[in-house]
């Protein structure tokens, strides 16, 4: 009898598991739709009911994509800008997340509750002022323009001094007592010791950065200088553009950030949790 | 929460000035530190140069009007706020914005709770569809909205191809303002569960299970164990699921442009993108900043509760 219980226990368990992988298969069939008509020839895409034959896939939409600009010239600017944004990101809020968790001086805790703060008004609300800044700056229609500005980030910023506040104030003093300056001991006490929530960071700016739209939106207007997105998101506006071309192009500006989302997972679920939104 | 209690042993901030700082040489402590101002200088001169002079200067800038053909501007003092009283476009922006927060929030809320219950136990299978929830959150405003675009494509879309092959009426659905709206809400909630479902399997992780084991010797269901405990003990962390969804919603832009345009004829065109067309599309950059300052204080409220939240759960 009781065996029996365990048994229909069991068994309920992984009627609940196969549920939980059909819901989450449904939820995602907007994004699972797309990369699936990506790989229709032209002909089956707006059949119904549509083809499942795997071997009438074609790539053919992909080639077409290579026609509507030069998107590896897009895609390396894509990486120029998620990479050096993240690097200063990783760079400027491991030194402020240093001297928040580290130091007692004057106005840190000011300084602390200003950064979280206003790094969390949005660009959204700013854009405006914000892009007679760049204006003046001479960003405009510069790559720079979509690179530096977003790089302060209050997530980093907190992920970062979090993690620092943890490391043993005996090894900075250590490294003190053997005449080390500040910068040595940021440099090579600090540093090596974060390397997990460097990597995190690094990484989730990265996405950030590979995805944004309102930034190259306002800053660039000359096609050398778009990123995919803002590429992919201006042939969407044009209705000229087949719609198998234009899931070819999602589906390639959607594959860095799948790739690293899912190979470094737990860095994101981990991460995002730290309190705070998209940065 | 755990940690309300325990201001005495808050784990962030040494009682006294560190020991390591004043090096070997005893009596150097009074000499001022330049390094944690030096460490600061980058994020600081960045917060300053893209966001804290840029609200100033857009206060300032509300207070006067461009003349675009000559490049320059001049002072009109309060003309830009009284404008956005007489026109009706801001004033149904603003009612987007309300409709739109008004079903969106409750949405992800409900919506978050309800996946984070169904994949609560760590199982590989559940582990697996945590990772499949959260796959929208990290895709691109672009790449959110030509899926649904391609989805809900009125002639070619698959939702309108199965209900033409069933014999149905197709629904427009990103052309008549209704459906228009419920698309945006869906889109862009499907967009952002992800992430508040880690936000609550977070807070269920902190429920006890001897509250659960208490409850079953009680004879508890499995309803009344979800009324009576997890959603009390949740309340927290639904409060802070509440108020960045809020924040979320209240700046909701980039995918609604590029799903609906703000269409069809304005019904789905919230203050952001009001603001991003005054200022950008009819050269209006003192009008389009003034609609930001209205909501700049909308903004700052809701960053200030979340402020208190975090340090009442002992995050600040």
């Amino acid at each position: 009898m009781r065996a029996d219980k365990e048994k229909r226990k069991a068994l309920g368990k992984v009627m609940h598991d196969f549920c939980a992988i059909a819901v989450c298969l449904v939820f995602l069939v907007p994004v699972l739709w797309a990369i699936f008509s990506a790989f229709q020839p032209p002909s089956y895409l707006f059949t119904f009911p549509p083809n499942f034959d795997p071997r009438k896939f074609s790539l053919s939409s992909f080639q077409a994509v290579f026609a509507t600009g030069d998107v590896p010239r897009y895609a390396l600017n894509s990486l120029i800008v998620a990479t050096s944004s993240s690097l200063i990101t990783v760079f400027a809020s491991s030194m402020a997340g240093f001297a928040l968790a580290k130091y007692r001086f004057l106005g840190r805790q000011f300084t602390f509750l200003l950064i979280i703060s206003v790094l969390l008004v949005p660009l959204q609300v700013l854009m405006v002022p914000v892009f007679l800044v760049l204006k003046t700056l001479g960003w405009i229609n510069n790559l720079i323009g979509i690179i530096i500005p977003p790089a302060a980030t209050a997530t980093g910023t907190f992920m970062m001094r979090q993690y620092i506040i943890g490391i043993p104030d005996e090894l900075l003093e250590a490294a003190r007592i053997d005449g080390a300056s500040h910068w040595k001991i940021y440099r090579h006490v600090i540093l090596p010791l974060s390397a997990p929530v460097i990597g995190a960071v690094g990484i989730l700016s990265f996405t950030w950065r590979w995805n944004d739209y309102l930034w190259p939106l306002i800053v660039i207007n000359n096609q050398q200088n778009f990123t995919l997105q803002l590429s992919l998101a201006n042939l969407v506006g044009t209705n000229t553009v087949e719609w198998g071309t234009l899931l070819a192009y999602a589906t390639l500006a959607m594959l860095p950030v799948l790739v690293v989302f899912l190979s470094f997972q737990r860095y994101f679920l981990k991460g995002s949790l730290s309190g705070s939104i998209k940065g | 929460m755990a940690s309300s209690d325990s201001s005495a042993s808050a784990p962030d901030l040494p009682s006294k000035p560190p020991e390591w700082t004043r090096g070997s040489s005893s009596g150097r402590q009074s000499t001022f530190q330049w390094a944690p101002y030096l460490f600061l200088l980058p994020t600081v001169s960045l917060l300053f140069l893209f966001s804290l002079y840029p609200m100033l200067y857009g206060v300032w800038m509300s207070l006067r009007t461009a003349d675009v053909i000559r490049g320059t501007s001049r002072f009109v003092g309060l003309n830009n706020y009284l404008q956005l009283f007489h026109d009706p476009q801001f004033g149904q922006s603003v009612l987007n914005t309300g409709w739109y927060t008004l079903t969106v929030v409750p949405l992800i809320v409900a919506g978050s709770i309800a996946i984070a219950v169904f994949l609560r136990d760590s199982r590989p299978a559940r582990l697996l569809a945590r990772v499949g929830f959260y796959v929208p959150f990290v895709l691109s405003p672009v790449v959110v909205a030509t899926s649904w675009k391609w989805l809900l494509n009125e002639d070619l879309g698959v939702i309108n191809g199965f209900l033409k092959w069933a014999g149905l009426a197709t629904i427009p659905w990103l052309s008549s303002d209704f459906s228009a709206r419920v698309s945006v809400v869906v889109a862009t909630a499907w967009n952002l569960v992800g992430f508040y479902m880690l936000m609550v399997l977070a807070g269920l992780s902190q429920i006890s299970a001897e509250l659960y084991e208490a409850a079953r010797i009680e004879g508890a269901t499995g309803w009344d164990r979800f009324w009576h405990i997890t959603l009390p003990m949740l309340r927290p962390t639904i409060l802070l699921v509440l108020i960045l969804a809020t924040v979320h919603a209240t700046q909701a832009f980039e995918t609604i442009l590029l799903l609906t345009d703000g269409g069809p004829g304005g019904a789905t065109r919230l203050v952001v993108q009001n603001m991003y067309q005054s200022a950008f599309g009819r050269l209006q950059p003192g009008y389009g900043v003034a609609q930001a300052v209205v909501l700049l204080p909308v903004i700052l409220f809701v960053a200030w509760l979340q402020m208190r939240l975090f340090k009442q759960e002992g995050m600040i």
